[in-house]
Order: C-alpha cells, then structure tokens, then sequence
C-alpha cells in the first residue's frame, strides 16, 4: 500500500497510457485512411528500406546515394515518426509481397503497424497532461484533464492518425514540463534541449516553441530587468535555452539521415517548403477561405464549435480567471466596472486576487501555451487549413485550465452546506467531472471514426456545422463507411474513382482488404463506373460533374452522420432519361435503400 | 451569485448530454424518406421541381434523384417561372427556413402539407410557368460553332457526348455542363473564349416575346486576379439584339430583350463570346426564347 501511496501519480498515468493505447490500438483498422497518413505511410515504407540497408551493409548505408534513395520521397517533414512508423512496419507488418494482398488473416496488421506509434505517442500524451496537471494544481485536476483532453473528439480522432499533430503535441507538452523543471537543473535543462529537438524532429509546430518560453521568462523574470548607473541587468538566463540552442539542432540534424549530406540546401528546401506553403481552400462560416488575409477570429471560432461545450466554458472561465489572477488589479477593475454597470454585485479586489495554490509562473505557462498557439494561426498571413490540428498542442493546457476552473467552481460551495448533505468537495467534483465530461463521450460515440465532422452543441453537432457552413472533412477517410456497400455491389472489374483518395490509400485499402481485389482504381468520375464523392466545399465541381454524366442526380448510396452527407457513392454508367445516346446499359442493379 | 458560474456549467453540461442523447431520436429513418419519396412520386406532375430543406440534405436523393430535383442555398430569391409546381422535403427543423418571401406571402401558396415521418414534404403552387419554346442549352448539338482566329475562323465540328470541342485543351469546348455559379450549380452552356471570338450560331430558332440569358463565371475564374471581363453579343438574323458585359464576379446573372417585334421566325441566333484576355475565362451562359 505504501508503495501505491508513493508512486500514486505514476501508476495513474500508467494507467491512463495503458487504457488509451489500448483503445486506439483496437480502433486502428477501423477509421479509414486519411490522405496524410497515405503519403506517410508510403514514406515510411521507403524509410524501411533504408533500415534494412543498414542492417545488411551498413558501410554503405551512410552514402549520400543510398540515404537519398529512401529519404527522398515526402522530405517536407521530419522523419522521426516515420522513422519509428517504418521499424514498426518491419516489425509488425506482413511479410508478403507489397504489391499483392495479404490473406484474411493478416488484414488490418499492416494499418495497425503503421499506427502503431502514433498510438503509443498518444497514450503518453494523456499521461503527460495527467501529470502535468496534477504538478501544478492536483491529482484530480490532471486526470479531470487528461479525460477532458482524449475524450474531445476531434483529439481523439488524431491520437489515432499516423500523422505527426498528436506525437508533437507530446513533444511540446514534455519539453514545457521539463523547462518547468530546469530552473537551475542540469539535468532538466539538457532534458528541455533533448525534448525540444525531439519536437523539432517532429513536426515545424515546434520551431515556435521557443517564442512561448521566451515570453514566460520575460514575463516571470522581466521586473530583474534593470538599468542603472552600473549599466543594463539582464535577469539570469535559463540553462535550457542554452540547452535548447544547442541540443534541439543537434538532435534534429542527427534524426534525419537526408540532412547528413548537402546539409544546407536540403535543410533551406524544407523551410522554403512551409514558408512558401500553399494555402489549401478551407470552408468557414459559409464561406470558401482561399487566400489570405485570413480572418483573425478563425482559430477561436473552429475552438469554440469544436470543443465540448461544458470543456469550453470551464477553459474560458480557467483562462480568464488565471489570467484575472495575474493581471490583477487593472483586470478586475475592468471586470468590476462591467458587472456593476449589468447591476451584478461583485467581490471586492482583495477577494478576487485570493490565490489558487498555483505558482505565479506556472499560471503563465499555462496561460501562454494555451493562448499562443492559437494566436499564431490567427496571424492572417498564416495557412489555416487543417483546422484544430494546428493548434492541438495548445489543449492540454487549456484542458489542465478546464479542470482548475472545476476546481475553484467546488472551492466555491458553501462547506457547512456540503457537510450537511454528507458530501466532501471531492466527491462533488468527481460528480461534476463526471457530468462535464459525459457529452464529450457521447459525442465522441456518436461521430465515432469520423471525427472531422464534429461539432459542438453550441454549434448544433454535426448537422448545426453544416448549417454554418464549416468544413466538414478534408482528409477522405470517410469514405470508409461506403466501402463496405462498394464490396459488396459493384459488378467484377468495375472502375472505380474514390474522390480525394490518392493513389497510397487506394492501394493500402486494396492490398488489406478493405476494398475487393478486383476493383480498378479510376482518376476521374468521367473514366468511371462508379464515383465516391466526398463533400468539400472546394471540390463541390466534382459533383456537378458527376450530375453531367449521370444526367440527374440520383444518389446510389450515401453515408450519412445526422442527415449530413459524408461520402456518396454515384452509378456513373445508370441508365437515365437525362443522359444523350451512347452511354453502356447498367450492368448490375444494387439492392434498394429500403429499410436503411 | 458566487455559485452563479456553477449553474452555468451545471445547465450547460445538461443540455449538452440531452442534445446527444435526443438529436439521434429525431432523425428521420429510411421509411420516412419512402414515404416522402411515395408522397412526391404519385402526385408529380409535368412541371414540378423538388428542393430539400437544408440544402445540404442529400440523402433525399438516394429516392427522388431522378426527378427535377434543385440544389438552392436561398430558394426565396430563386426565379422559378420556368416551373409551375414546387416539391420542399424539409428535415425537422428547418422546414421555417422557406416561410420568407414569395413562400411567406401567398405569393406562392401552399397546396399540401404532408408529414412523412420526421418528414415535411409541401408542395407549393408557383405562378404559371413561362413558356419556354427554345433552350439553347438543350439544343447545343443543333449549334455551329466556330473560333475566330486571324488567319479565318475555325469550326469546332467534333462533337462528343455533349460537347463541341475546339481544340485538345481540355478548356477549350463549348458543352452542357452544369458548375458552380455563386454558390449554386447550374445547367448552363460552357463558353470558355481563347484569344479569339468564339461564336455559337443556331440555325434555326422560333420567335417569341423574349429571349432570355444568364452569365456569370465559375468562382475560380472570378478569384483570378487579373481575369479580365468577357462580353456576350445576342445578334439575330444578323443584328445585334443587345450585349452583356460580364465583369470578374460569379453568379448567375439575368439579362433579357424582348424579340416580339421580330416575327415567328425561324431566325438565326447567334453569340459571340470575346474577352481582351483569355486566361482563366470560365465563361458560362444559358438562354431561353420564352413566349
């Protein structure tokens, strides 16, 4: 028992991990193919091969020809996770011929491999911001926190990706705990430069990292700034920054075989790439973004309609009740001046100043790393697509924010009340977490693997984003709810062109056994018999085009989510009134929607 | 008032757990859509056109996809006067969505009202229909259509499937297509111009009191920075009925001319679509002679 008392944290964030590998590990075969996970899943594939060149020559495995001959392909992002994607392919993939398709047997084991550390980063994700949580406020702050965080839907569809937005989110969480740490810690500091590089080797995201440390310091360390008649002082500088400036290139230099040689232009090449990225069109509010400026309010907005509602409320009151606390006087004066205007009474400064039990500087870091990640996309210059990806590092900290607003909601409760009703503050906000967290699972239930569709209550779920005009996919793994339909009723040999589904994904869902063997992949709806349409606001054309073929606009098989269309199967070669001579007779008849 | 943000969060936590719990209960189920398909299919007449409420309801399409269903975002605002019936299957919620306008004021009064399950399925008398005696776009394969470039014109006299095609790039065509104009698709005719005149004769077309056009370009034309405008000349018999201007914008814009003076024909129409600049020019139109 004792030994349980002492390592209590740990062995819930053990268990935290264990739970959350073991789900997403079970759900692996089951969410479709994002169009990402197709390119990276084809890169590690190359990435393998350079492995086993090292294992079998590994004199040679070190020239610039044999690197370049793997890494080559998909060098506009590091290789870390696909380095690690690629050894657990080798490990745990089938064996057979890569062209061909496994037996039954083996079917989802290579999906499964390939999202094998996306899973296990995920996993330790959750059990970090356990931690986290409960290093700065409590126990039960951390794990109210790190259920809010895995059980948000859109979080848990891409724990589960082979991408990179979950696996630097880890990063990003572990190199600011350990920065929290590294105050005068060699070995935290050399911690923060190694988990930083990590970052790097990651995913970009993390080349932002430093601007969030940098303003923590400034701000829990700028009143040291001095200038006088003995000249300008400088508060010290944290030992991790120098860790970080030293370490974090080091270790993403050392990561990336491709970098090893002709070091420079490679490295200048993938930062020219994201500097001059294209902006993807992206659908909001109604309205097609295609070029900046970008509205401001862009990233705010996608979080408000796509976190839990109760989540949100709670990390607006932690926010700004955090940052209440912080700015003190000038804010609630601010505050008060509103509500006494509304006739609210209100408590008084000395009242409202009433400290957490959290330090000064890890009410910033929260403070900062909730905030800024959200702010850079709001830059209009910045590319949004992608949505709430590109700021998920951002919620652990505004989930860890969530769960100390729960915190103070339950300090608040009159005690001698709470006595009398024979209840404890704690069982109060186990109730409440309980209650907080309870639409987040339902509606994680309710869209189930396809998780871009998601929207709050506050928008009206899934539906209510679509009456916004929000973009409601952009990845086609949704069209995995129609294959099955597709197996099942398409005549042998038919053509088939699966909208927004590249080649590595047809070819993945072909050779695992999600899609018959026999079916030919198709590059347009005009070279088709059959078309799956995805619904994308930029895209809609393709389905216009669809209707031109087909002359009306008779939908053979849809899969649907609250009524909203996902993916939609069209039967290019039907017969119809509309269409003009010489187009083939229908080969077969599918059954009728009847009883759907 | 310090528990005041605890009955927040309280009331907010309830209504979020009741809305995944309900929403599902109010779906409409696949019999409801055969109902509203049994509904809409015995009584479809000659005429009639159908729209779903939301918009972005398509599942209503796996039943009545074969009729003359519409995509609108706004079908207030909508010209329907080529139609004389009007079909709304409408998703529970939003069947409010429709009660502005010529729907809200009698204009267009309502004939029936049917719940088909979750369902609504009504049906609308619209004022008598315009009578259409030529559409262009329908009669597309009847056209002669040429390019004009320095050294004479060029006929454009391969034509496949629906579409006369003028050279091997992909753009360069004068088809039915339906596209995205503004925010809705449209049946129009594709009249991308090159650098040269591109003109769409009709030999033979009957008289009427109207001849009726729509232009407008596609929304990736209209993005393009420098795209320039493209102008459509209506000649008849040889003389110019009048011209549209179609600046840089999507859409689905309506001009017409009235013909009556011009006798009942046959006549030759002819467009003549020319831009300064040919670059990214989706150009698309479609016209009717209206009686």
């Amino acid at each position: 028992m004792k030994y349980i008392g002492r390592n209590a944290n740990a062995l819930i964030a053990l268990g935290l991990a264990l739970a959350t590998f073991g789900v997403l590990f079970a759900n692996a075969p089951h969410l479709g193919l994002t169009r990402d996970e197709g390119y990276y899943v084809d890169a590690a594939e190359h990435y393998a091969g350079w492995f086993r060149e090292l294992a079998n020559n590994p004199g040679q495995a070190f020239d610039d020809a044999v690197i370049s001959r793997y890494y080559e392909i998909n060098r506009e992002h590091p290789v870390l996770v696909k380095n690690m994607m690629a050894l657990s392919y080798l490990a745990f993939a089938p064996s057979g011929n890569r062209s061909s398709h496994w037996p039954p047997e083996e079917r989802g084991a290579y999906i499964r491999a390939m999202r094998l550390p996306a899973d296990l980063f995920s996993a330790l994700c959750v059990a970090l911001v356990f931690l986290f949580g409960a290093a700065v406020a409590s126990r039960r702050v951390g794990l109210f926190a790190a259920l809010a965080f895995i059980l948000a839907p859109r979080h848990f569809f891409h724990a589960q990706l082979a991408c990179f937005d979950m696996p630097v989110t880890l990063a990003w969480l572990a190199t600011v705990m350990a920065y929290r740490r590294a105050a005068d810690s060699w070995k935290w500091s050399i911690l923060t430069g190694l988990t930083w590089g990590l970052a790097l080797a990651i995913k970009l995201n993390a080349f932002f990292l430093p601007v969030v440390l940098g303003l923590h310091w400034l701000i829990t360390e700028g009143g040291k700034f001095s200038l006088s008649r003995s000249g300008l002082k400088f508060p010290r500088i944290p030992l991790a920054f120098f860790c970080m400036l030293v370490l974090g290139p080091l270790v993403f230099l050392l990561h990336w075989p491709f970098l090893w040689h002709d070091t420079f232009a490679r490295l200048g090449w993938y930062l020219s790439f994201h500097l001059n990225h294209v902006n993807y069109y992206w659908e909001y509010l109604g309205k097609l973004l295609t070029d900046p400026p970008f509205p401001w309010a862009y990233p705010f907005v996608v979080t408000a309609l796509s976190l839990p509602l109760p989540t949100l409320l709670l990390a607006a009151i932690g926010f700004f009740g955090v940052l209440g606390r912080r700015l003190g006087r000038p804010f609630h004066t601010g505050l008060q001046m509103l509500a006494r205007l509304g006739g609210v009474k209100t408590k008084t400064v000395a009242d409202a100043n009433d400290s957490t039990g959290m330090g000064r500087s890890d009410a910033w870091l929260l403070l900062l790393n909730t905030f800024i990640p959200l702010l850079i996309i709001a830059i209009p210059t910045v590319p949004i697509f992608g949505g709430m990806k590109h700021w998920l590092h951002a919620m652990p900290f505004a989930c860890i924010l969530s769960g100390l607003a729960l915190d103070r909601l339950v300090q608040a409760l009159p005690g001698e009340r709470l006595k009398k009703l024979r209840l404890t503050p704690r069982r109060v906000y186990v109730t409440l977490a309980g209650l907080v967290l309870l639409p987040s699972l339902l509606g994680l239930i309710h869209v189930g693997n396809y998780g871009t569709t998601y929207y709050n209550e506050l928008a009206g779920g899934v539906a209510g984003g679509a009456d916004l005009g929000m973009q409601r996919q952009y990845w086609s793994n949704d069209v995995s709810g129609v294959l099955p339909w597709i197996n099942e009723h398409l005549p042998h040999g038919a053509r088939l062109y699966l909208h927004e589904v590249n080649g590595e994904c047809f070819r993945s869902y072909k050779r695992d056994g999600y899609l018959r063997g026999d079916l030919r992949m198709a590059w347009t709806p005009e070279s088709s018999d059959f078309t799956s349409y995805l619904y994308h606001r930029e895209f809609v054309d393709t389905e216009y085009r669809i209707w031109n073929l087909c002359g009306d606009k008779k939908i053979a098989y849809g899969l649907y989510l609250d009524q909203v269309p996902l993916a939609l199967v069209y039967d290019i070669k039907r017969p119809s009134p509309a269409k003009g001579a010489g187009y083939p007779r229908a080969r077969l008849r599918y059954a009728s929607p009847q009883g759907r | 008032m310090r528990l005041l943000p605890l009955a927040i969060l309280l009331s907010v936590s309830l209504y979020s757990t009741g809305f995944w719990i309900v929403d599902p209960l109010l779906q409409p189920s696949g019999e409801d859509y055969l109902a509203a398909e049994s509904i809409v299919r015995q009584n479809w007449q000659q005429g009639d056109a159908v729209i779903v409420l939301p918009w972005w309801a398509a599942r209503i399409r796996e039943y009545i996809g074969d009729l003359e269903f519409i995509q609108l975002r706004n079908p207030q605002a909508e010209d329907w006067s080529s139609f004389s019936r009007l079909w709304v299957v409408s998703l529970p919620g939003h069947r409010h969505d429709l009660f502005t306008g010529p729907f809200g004021h009698w204009t267009h009064p309502r004939l029936k009202e049917i719940q088909a399950g979750k369902l609504t399925v009504d049906l609308y008398d619209l004022p008598p229909p315009a009578r259409v005696l030529y559409n262009f776009r329908d009669r597309l394969s009847d056209a002669r259509v040429s390019m004009h470039e320095p050294q004479g014109p060029r006929l454009c006299s391969r034509w496949v499937e629906n579409r006369w095609v003028c050279s091997r790039r992909d753009w360069n065509y004068v088809g039915r297509m339906i596209v995205e104009l503004g925010d809705d698709p449209r049946k129009i005719i594709w009249a991308h111009p090159a650098d040269y005149p591109l003109e769409i004769a009709y030999p033979s077309v009957p008289g009427g009191k109207l001849l009726r056009v729509h232009t407008g370009f596609t929304p990736p034309a209209a993005r393009a920075p420098d795209g320039a405008p493209v102008t459509l000349r209506v000649l008849m018999d040889g003389r110019e009925l009048g011209r549209v201007v179609q600046q840089n914008l999507t859409g689905y814009f309506p001009a017409e001319w009235d013909i009556s003076a011009a006798g009942p024909g046959p006549h030759q129409v002819t467009f003549v679509v020319t831009s300064p600049r040919g670059g990214m020019r989706h150009f698309c139109f479609d016209a009717q002679v209206r009686g």
